[in-house]
């Protein structure tokens, strides 16, 4: 590959000065402010419906249905509806996350609070309690750490996200990559990836605190306020946006569109399929490479930090990086969905091998087997099934990933659907939102049965 | 009663293990939890190690597997010195030593007959252990099927291991402890997480196979009757130390403060 | 328990910061400009002296916003998130058919622009008839230069983008489109010609190898407009300030621009434009 290296050398050197860093500033408070924002709003919608849940109340399964369909709208296809209904800039990424976030959030709590221990609940109504009090004083209390330690999950997520809607209107630190992308500025590109590693790592580190100090997950609230009042769409607009959404229904493809369809579904199929088999390939490696128990730490130590980079720039950003630099298409898109997910399943495939039970290995390693032997013969056999699991796990993933990078010029469903809105064809539009739907709750539903079926599950990571 | 075979008996008449002033300390003890050991045990001698839980019967068997370092004191097996040896030479010398543990200590993703020939690991070069997981040739199979029968699961060659019963796990176990035709097998609990029948079955099997092919054993267990009616010593580990022995066969049942 | 822990200090600055954001942000003039490198470097530092020339010129903050996409400008200024936006002769077209665009100014050179046909001199392409068979690069597929006139010149000279092409791509913008071509990723691509230009002037593709083998017959392109319920004293005030502009004086500005002087644009240039958008059903 003799074009690989003029390609990185146009990386080079990252814009450092001062007044460039100084200039980023606002794009990475308003960043910031879009998750935090966001977040307090999905907590405060989730909170209520979650104790509804968990409480039993009537009509909270149709409910719960209707969250999981939301949940199947990936984020940044609720960010480009945002954006065209409520104006470029934060106040749509905003709302997007809030709306996607508050329904993944919603229905996790009601998952949890669901679960609680009945016994002490019905001795608590036996008391006379009401059903507030019932919440307050039973079922917050039995599930505080559960409910704690997967908000701060969750908000580690929306960080990223809040990056990622920005690449198409959502205001931020993603606008800001657009824009340097598209005039081809590469060594800001550069110092945006900096800035965008550094923030997620600062915010890694936070979310690990906040795992441990869960409360302090509340002293975000105010922040979040401030968001919100910073950011908050312009209500006025909301009977502008009514009718632009009415110009949407009744969807409707042209016989072309259809005929289309299913090679731009393969298309999206290939790329998950061949960005996640890529992950997979890869992380086998580095996994191997950085796990404690198998590799040098001289080794160990800056493969993982590589893996951190690889992992911390989301798929959508690494979508726009190799679509600058390679053109637009399928393979760009399944680059990027590799690189990120190599990234997490290396680091999950190196805690399988160094999480693989020690008595086996010992046994063999009694035998008088070589280390290279003891670890094809048990640490490997043994670290497989969790390796399967995960790759299943970032296939589904994929598969829902890869309808959102169309969006950003890879092909598949999402660029037809790029297509449409571009040109305002916006009953098509809402055609491929609805397809797009349909099929991503199908493979929720599809994985979840799979996942009940082998009783496999997976802490979030 | 097997009679043992003339070998057997010639090597028995020297020591194969002798152990002097053995202390061993693991990882994170303050002070050694095993000292002043001494013992001699011979080619074909089946020796019961017994005890309350904790006072260092798998210690012990550890320090002699070459998975624990000991502090002081020497062992010699076979005439050569396994404290003093590093890398090649110590897993040459770990290749002479097997090990039957409780449980847990198979491959469980692996096939049956894998599990059973890593037993030939020690002596195998690492191409042929890597070429064996994907092509086994049919000379390496009839090997792990003839060990599979001295434990009676001949018919289990290519089953997966997981799909094994606790007392056919433990059989695989010997079988692989076969293949890799010790001079010393050692057996940390193997019946404790079994039922009495196959418990019974188990230990008759390690005992006999152990007079037939020559083999010293020593096995931890915690059932007392169980060591005075299969085994020909019986020794007690009490506060760090060997305690108690005597010769058991046709002699009545030793007493034993437990 | 806030008071000591620097965690607490942290949330309390960034609290802050976020609060002069909104006091800063009171009713600002929103410019959108597309990131398109149609006229504009588009980096925030790069376009701190355009920021501040406007808020200098109109007395009032005005915040430069980057909407990442035409579809999203048109919308802007629809919903009111933008109050004046910089379109392509296309997008205006369908600003001003879906709410009321009002055109205000555009450099004098947007009158007559002309959008260039380009290759590797190594294709061995030299008119629109050898395109036959080979790959082509649109630009976005909103853009006027990029993909509208370029697609009716194929047209007229009998050349079907569906039929006689091996394929095509959008690229999503005229700098992409020239890379895609100077790389080899298409055989031959379309684009805006001052964008060309200031590409190989400032060495990003390779100028002695490229060959432009067809240059389309003019027509109206890009321009600023407001949106219809903008006050016109705030309309009037914009324009002027672009109007003032001279070289010499305001190079640091007219850099940013990419352009001299400024006249002011009417809605009947882009006749032809929509004519041509009507029939190629991008409209």
């Amino acid at each position: 590959m003799d074009s690989l290296w003029p390609l990185l050398s146009a990386f080079f050197p990252p814009v450092l000065t001062p007044s460039y860093l100084r200039a980023l500033l606002p794009p990475v408070v308003e960043t910031l402010g879009l998750a935090a924002g966001s977040m307090f709003l999905a907590f405060l919608i989730s909170l209520p419906l979650g104790i509804a849940a968990g409480l039993r109340l009537p009509g909270t399964r149709p409910l719960l249905a209707v969250l999981s369909a939301v949940r199947a709208i990936p984020d940044l296809t609720v960010a480009i509806l945002c954006v065209i209904l409520f104006g470029v800039g934060p106040g749509a990424g905003l709302l997007a996350l809030a709306i996607y976030y508050g329904a993944v959030v919603a229905k996790m709590f009601a998952d949890i609070l669901r679960t609680a221990p009945r016994p002490p609940l019905e001795a608590l109504a036996a008391t006379g309690a009401r059903r507030l009090q019932l919440a307050l004083f039973g079922l917050l209390p039995l599930k505080r750490a559960d409910l704690l330690t997967y908000g701060a999950y969750e908000f580690e997520s929306a960080l990223r996200a809040s990056i990622v809607v920005g690449a198409v209107g959502g205001g931020g630190l993603g606008s800001e990559l657009v824009g340097s992308l598209a005039a081809l500025d590469f060594p800001r590109v550069t110092t945006q990836l900096i800035v965008l590693v550094t923030v997620v790592a600062v915010l890694d580190q936070l979310a690990v605190w906040l795992r441990r100090h869960p409360r302090w997950l509340l002293a975000l609230a105010p922040l979040g306020l401030a968001a919100l009042a910073a950011y908050a769409p312009r209500l006025l607009a909301f009977d502008h946006a009514l009718h632009v959404f009415g110009e949407m229904f009744p969807p409707r493809l042209t016989e072309r569109d259809w005929a289309a369809l299913l090679p731009r579904l393969w298309e999206t199929a290939w790329m998950a399929l061949a960005g996640t088999g890529g992950a997979v390939l890869a992380a086998a490696l580095f996994g191997a490479l950085t796990a404690r128990n198998l590799a040098p730490p001289w080794l160990a130590w800056p493969l993982r930090r590589l893996m951190e980079v690889l992992r911390s720039i989301p798929e959508v950003v690494w979508g726009l990086i190799l679509i600058a630099v390679a053109g637009v298409g399928p393979t760009a898109g399944a680059a990027a969905l590799g690189l990120h997910s190599a990234g997490c399943l290396a680091r999950l495939f190196a805690e399988s091998l160094e999480n693989a039970p020690r008595a086996p290995q010992l046994a063999i390693a009694g035998t008088g087997a070589s280390a290279v032997v003891v670890t094809a013969w048990a640490t490997v056999p043994l670290a497989l099934g969790p390796v399967a699991v995960h790759s299943l796990f970032r296939l589904e993933w994929n598969l829902r990933m890869a309808t959102v990078m169309g969006l950003i010029g890879a092909g598949g469903i999402g660029q037809a659907l790029y297509d449409a809105q571009q040109l305002f064809f916006y009953r098509q539009m809402m055609a491929y939102i609805l397809i797009t739907w349909v099929l991503v709750a199908l493979v929720d539903n599809a994985s979840e049965a799979l996942r009940r079926r082998y009783k496999l599950n997976q802490i979030p990571a | 009663m097997i009679e043992p075979r003339g070998d057997a008996v010639r090597a028995a008449s020297r020591s194969l293990l002798t152990l002097r002033d053995l202390a061993v300390a693991p990882l994170g003890a303050a002070k050694p939890v095993l000292r002043d050991i001494a013992l001699d045990v011979g080619a074909g001698e089946c020796l019961a190690l017994v005890g309350a839980s904790g006072t260092g019967k798998t210690t012990l068997l550890r320090t002699l597997g070459g998975q624990i370092a000991a502090v002081a004191g020497t062992i010699e097996l076979d005439g050569e010195w396994l404290t003093a040896l590093r890398g090649k030479a110590l897993r040459r010398l770990r290749s002479r030593v097997g090990f039957v543990a409780q449980k847990h200590d198979l491959v469980e993703p692996l096939r049956v007959h894998q599990n059973v020939m890593a037993g030939a690991l020690g002596r195998w070069s690492t191409l042929r252990a890597l070429r064996y997981l994907c092509r086994p040739t049919s000379a390496e199979l009839a090997e792990a099927r003839s060990a599979l029968e001295a434990v009676g699961l001949a018919h289990k060659l290519r089953a997966p291991t997981a799909a094994l019963s606790g007392g056919e796990q433990q059989r695989v176990a010997i079988a692989r402890a076969l293949v890799q035709a010790p001079r010393l097998l050692l057996a940390d609990e193997p019946v404790a997480s079994l039922d009495p029948v196959t418990a019974r079955a188990i230990l008759e099997l390690l005992t006999s196979l152990a007079k037939r092919r020559g083999m010293a054993l020593i096995c931890s267990l915690h059932q007392p009757e169980l060591a005075t009616r299969y085994f020909d010593r019986v020794l007690e580990v009490r506060e760090g130390t060997l305690t108690g022995s005597a010769a058991v066969h046709a002699a009545q049942p030793l007493r034993l403060t437990a | 328990m806030f008071n000591s822990s620097p965690a607490a200090r942290a949330v309390a600055a960034l609290c802050f910061l976020l609060t002069i954001e909104n006091a800063a942000a009171a009713e600002p003039l929103r410019v959108g400009m597309i990131p398109d490198a149609g006229a504009t470097q588009v980096s925030v530092e790069q376009k701190a002296p355009l920021q501040k020339y406007l808020e200098q010129q109109m007395g009032m903050p005005v915040k430069l916003v980057i909407p990442t996409s035409y579809n999203a400008t048109v919308e802007g200024l629809g919903n009111g998130s933008l109050d004046i936006a910089y379109f392509g002769g296309l997008t205006y077209v369908k600003a001003h058919e879906r709410y009321g665009a009002v055109p205000l100014v555009q450099r004098d050179v947007d009158q007559q622009f002309q959008a260039l046909f380009i290759t590797r001199k190594a294709t061995g392409i030299k008119s629109l008839a050898d395109l036959k068979g080979k790959t082509f690069c649109f630009g976005d597929i909103n853009s006027t230069s990029g993909h509208l006139f370029p697609y009716l010149a194929m047209k007229q000279a009998g050349i079907s983008v569906d039929a006689d092409l091996k394929s095509t791509r959008y690229t999503g913008s005229h700098a992409a489109t020239a890379q895609a071509v100077a790389a080899g990723v298409c055989d031959a691509g379309s684009l805006d010609e001052t964008v060309f230009k200031s590409m190989v002037a400032d060495g990003k593709i390779p100028g002695e190898s490229m060959r432009v083998f067809f240059t389309t017959p003019p027509f109206a392109d890009y321009v600023w407009a407001a949106r219809k319920d903008l006050s016109p004293a705030l309309q009037e005030k914009f324009s002027a300030a672009l109007l003032r502009l001279q070289p010499g004086r305001d190079d640091a500005i007219l850099e940013i621009l990419r352009g001299e002087h400024y006249v002011k644009a009417d809605d009947a240039e882009y006749d032809d434009v929509r004519k041509v958008g009507k029939e190629l059903g991008l409209l």
